[in-house]
């Protein structure tokens, strides 16, 4: 069977009595090997190919996923889907079938190569010469380099009779140096911590220069050894891009996930303090506004159309501090009378799409970093996150990082502090936000590891964000 | 033992041993459901079936892997021109001296008929009398219901053979009403032992106080954890504290302390996947080498690090010592040696005792959220959520809002005064894929001093 053609599964659905159905068929390319010192840790490669169905049964949805694309295997799977569909039927208030979209199309990721076709002892030989860059430096005891690149291949089509196909490739690369004496450890990464993936090709994996920038996190993983811990205080924070990140994923991207709010989450991954009734409202500075933009060039995440075919675009969620939509899907955003934000995702062909994150950015201010920082008389800024935790409403986070800079008298001092953590509460947090950074300290980032949904999917997703100051912040907790 | 997976299995052993590669290969067919609901209905039914094979290749030390989905045989064969276009370019892994030799015609079946018989439509009307319970004392009911049946076999070029046949059902729920909120959780290899009403019930009474939450000013408390707030602190010692990677990267809060006394007294933990009550099944490990019962801590005292072979050579100690290898969850590609199954050994003290004694304290139903914020320091953080109460004068009291916890957890485990004489099998509804359950027994636990700070 031809992975780009969904037409038979659909057609499967519709003989076997669904109202309505849509279907996707997934082929993912996976490479990722990590090197930790001079030894090669896990070298691997992988396919995987699959195929998943929802169907519509008297209103009521149910979902079925194989890996295999017989057709015994389409027609057993299709069978399942509508047996949950009937079964959902037992407890639920207001069945309602979709109207699905007719739209056709085809888009891919623009790259310069393939990550995926380089020859992998490139791979090797790269990570390994970054390694061996970090251990050579004074007080490193340990350095860890890694590098991934996923192909996938994604098909949809509906009973509507739309037809999309998909290619995305995402890749990045990182290097982490763990400096050790006299029974302290302390690690430094570069990229960074968290988001250092993109979608993109080998050209992104080139660009990072690992071993170029090998000496740097050495050196500051050292100095981290005999700085001291961040002290517990009230203070001015600033928080660089990738911090930022961390930042917007937990305390903006999911608090305005849709289905969370109108409680179908609240089962696992929780609800949100952003309730309908709050838009319009206040949610941070006037410095903040948010886009959610999955066509953003280059952020991991992204497509042209999400996973019920409806198409991409930038749109905003807060502007100027005032909460104006969530991310949606068809049916999250029906509830509200808004237009959905094309953020209805499934992670690879086994499972069901649900409301999700693709690209979430804040949108550049106009200062520049050393007018941040000029704004400061006591603070530090904050980068490359290590930890974070939230409650289940978004509201209560505290976040750890690798490193912290001294900043007095509107300048860094060149002082480091290690392990610095920082918490708050959402409102009170975006509304101390006094200062944004503008274009020229603007990054995009991406993660492979967003955990939601049951059964748990692991979302790629990615921010855009530039350094952010906020005032009074408790910090060393 | 399945045709299908027995077919493609030795294709890839044989296949390899004619490219001269020594070979291990993990196949694991899943069937799962998992039934959602929210605010009272079903939102969300959902079927999943899989079958992947992860194959490890190694020549002269040279160690690769790869994996695929669907039991076609040209999949396997690209599989293995994959793997040895790996082992090509890879150096050799110094001391590494292959797979190792795991057990030989080992089939283990904790199959149950009550499981496999539970229909999508069964679930839903157990589900819809959860939700008459839950309407008639004014909740709404959050959460999920999960049946599954596994087949995992592993098997090697070294002669290694073993299956484990399994099912599981887990089902979860909160009960909400206003800001008060309960939550339970039952698990068992066998749906039709799964008490979803009894379950329920737990929950609707937590979100059926009377008054709402009062808000209380953080700070140090005397604690009594329901099984479902031990669970993630005593999986951070599994992973972080006795997790073989954690140690020969130098992170774990545990390094170095073998030997020494580190927790309570009252605080023994074993990763024991072969205690048919107190775990879901894990008799092998990814190398398809028997688990016995690895004890981490011994009263209170570390017993050593779980290790895998590799992390093992890296520790430089004796590969599988003490039968403590664990080569990773199955679930995972490449991750690290950790404790599949953690039991915490239970007390003496019946659960509805535990308060008994404290003058001003706090009853936590859950953990939420609980992260390790400085790996070397042990320092841990995370929310209460779903019923935190005042205790006073020995009685569980008014909910309170949820607050955070911050400390070591060296310290918060050493303030473990009691355990409660009975436990609970948990099992994280999440699960990831393929599917490969893991599983926490933990009592309840009284703490003299939880620190909370905000």
């Amino acid at each position: 069977m031809d992975p780009r053609d969904v037409t038979p599964i659909v057609d499967a659905a519709r003989r076997a009595g669904a109202e309505a159905a849509e279907a996707r068929i997934e082929r993912v390319v996976h490479r990722e090997v990590t090197v930790r010192s001079l030894e090669v840790e896990s070298i691997r490669e992988e396919e995987d190919t699959g195929f998943g169905v929802s169907v519509w049964i008297g209103g009521n949805e149910g979902f079925a996923s194989s890996p295999a694309l017989d057709a015994d295997a389409i027609r057993r799977t299709v069978d399942r889907a509508i047996e949950a569909a009937r079964a959902s039927a037992a407890s639920r208030a207001m069945p309602h079938t979709p109207a699905l979209p007719e739209v056709r199309g085809e888009w891919r990721t623009p790259i310069r190569a393939d990550a995926l076709e380089v020859p992998i002892s490139e791979h090797v030989d790269l990570l390994t010469a970054a390694a061996a860059a970090c251990l050579a430096r004074p007080k490193i005891a340990l350095a860890r380099a890694s590098l991934a690149a996923w192909r996938y291949e994604r098909a949809y089509a509906n009973t509507a009779g739309a037809s999309i196909v998909q290619t995305v490739h995402e890749t990045g690369a990182q290097l982490v140096a763990t400096a050790g004496d006299k029974g302290e450890i302390e690690c430094r990464s570069y990229p960074t911590s968290l988001f250092h993936w993109r979608a993109a090709g080998q050209e992104f994996v080139d660009e990072l220069d690992l071993v170029g920038h090998a000496h740097e996190i050495c050196e500051e993983a050292a100095r981290l050894l005999t700085a001291p811990q961040c002290p517990r205080e009230r203070t001015t924070v600033l928080l660089g891009p990738y911090m930022m990140m961390l930042q917007i994923h937990e305390s903006i991207g999911h608090p305005l996930e849709l289905d969370r709010v109108f409680g179908d989450e609240k089962g696992f991954a929780g609800a949100s303090f952003a309730t309908p009734d709050r838009l319009g409202t206040k949610y941070g500075s006037e410095l903040l506004s948010a886009v959610v933009d999955p066509t953003l060039a280059g952020a991991m995440g992204g497509y042209a159309w999400d996973d019920e075919g409806t198409a991409a675009a930038p749109r905003p969620v807060i502007e100027r501090g005032v909460l104006v939509d969530y991310l949606s899907n068809r049916e999250s955003a029906a509830r509200l009378g808004h237009a959905p934000t094309s953020s209805m995702r499934c992670v690879g062909w086994k499972h069901k799409p649900i409301v999700r994150m693709s690209n979430l950015s804040v949108l550049p201010g106009t200062s520049s970093l050393d007018g941040l920082i000029g704004g400061i008389e006591r603070g530090i800024l904050v980068e490359h996150s290590t930890s974070g935790s939230i409650d289940d409403n978004r509201l209560n986070f505290q976040f750890g990082a690798e490193i912290a800079r001294v900043i007095e008298d509107g300048r860094l001092t060149g002082a480091l502090l290690r392990r610095p953590s920082y918490a708050g509460r959402t409102p009170e947090f975006w509304a101390s936000l006094d200062g944004l950074g503008d274009a020229s300290t603007w990054r995009v980032g991406g993660t492979p590891s967003c955990g939601k949904g049951q059964p748990l999917q692991i979302a790629h997703v990615s921010h855009g964000s530039p350094v952010g100051r906020f005032r009074d912040v408790q910090v060393g907790v | 033992m399945d045709r299908e997976i027995q077919g493609v299995v030795e294709r890839l052993l044989a296949g390899a041993s004619r490219r001269g590669m020594a070979a291990s290969v993990c196949a694991i067919r899943e069937e799962g459901n998992l039934t959602r609901f929210a605010n009272n209905e079903i939102h969300q039914n959902v079927c999943q079936e899989d079958l992947v094979f992860t194959v490890r290749g190694c020549r002269a030390g040279r160690l690769a892997t790869t994996r695929f989905h669907g039991a076609d045989l040209t999949m396997a064969d690209r599989a293995l021109d994959r793997l040895e276009a790996l082992v090509k370019v890879v150096p050799p892994i110094e001391g590494f001296v292959g797979f190792a030799e795991g057990a030989r015609g080992l089939e283990v079946s904790r199959a149950a008929p009550g499981t496999i018989a539970t229909t999508l439509g069964d679930k839903a009307g157990r589900i819809r009398d959860v939700h008459a319970l839950a309407k008639s004392r004014g909740t709404q009911t959050y959460g999920a219901f999960v049946t599954g049946r596994m087949l995992l076999h592993v098997a090697s070029t070294t002669g290694t053979s073993a299956t484990l046949e399994a099912t599981d059902a887990t089902f979860e729920v909160i009960a909400a009403r206003g800001a008060r909120s309960g939550y339970a959780q039952a698990s068992s290899v066998d749906a039709s032992a799964v008490d979803v009403i009894g379950a329920s019930a737990e929950a609707v009474e937590k979100a059926a106080a009377t008054r709402p939450p009062e808000k209380i000013a953080p700070g140090e408390y005397e604690v009594v954890l329901a099984p479902y707030a031990v669970e993630p602190i005593v999986d951070q010692v599994g992973y972080y504290g006795a997790g073989g990677r954690s140690h020969v990267d130098g992170v774990s809060f545990l390094l170095g302390r073998e030997g020494a006394r580190v927790f309570a007294d009252g605080v023994t933990l074993a990763d024991d996947g072969g205690d048919p009550d107190r775990s879901l099944p894990m008799p092998f490990d990814a190398d398809g080498v028997p688990k016995d019962r690895a004890v981490v801590i011994d009263r209170g005292v570390f017993q050593g690090a779980l290790h895998d072979p590799l992390s093992a050579r890296l520790a430089k100690s004796p590969p599988c010592a003490s039968n403590r290898s664990t080569a990773g969850m199955f679930d995972f590609f490449g991750s690290p040696p950790m404790a599949t199954n953690l039991v915490v050994s239970e007390g003496s003290v019946p659960a509805h005792g535990l308060c008994r004694g404290i003058a001003r304290g706090l009853y936590v139903t859950r953990l939420w959220y609980v992260r390790m914020q400085d790996a070397p320091r042990g320092v841990s953080t995370g929310m209460t959520r779903d019923g935190t109460f005042l205790i006073s004068d020995g009685e569980i009291g008014p909910p309170v809002e949820d607050l955070r916890y911050t400390q070591p957890l060296g310290e918060l485990l050493s303030r473990v005064v009691a355990a409660s004489d009975s436990g609970k099998l948990l099992s994280p509804t999440a699960w990831f894929s393929p599917r490969v359950r893991t599983s926490t027994f933990a009592p309840a636990m009284r703490i003299a001093g939880m620190r909370f700070t905000s």
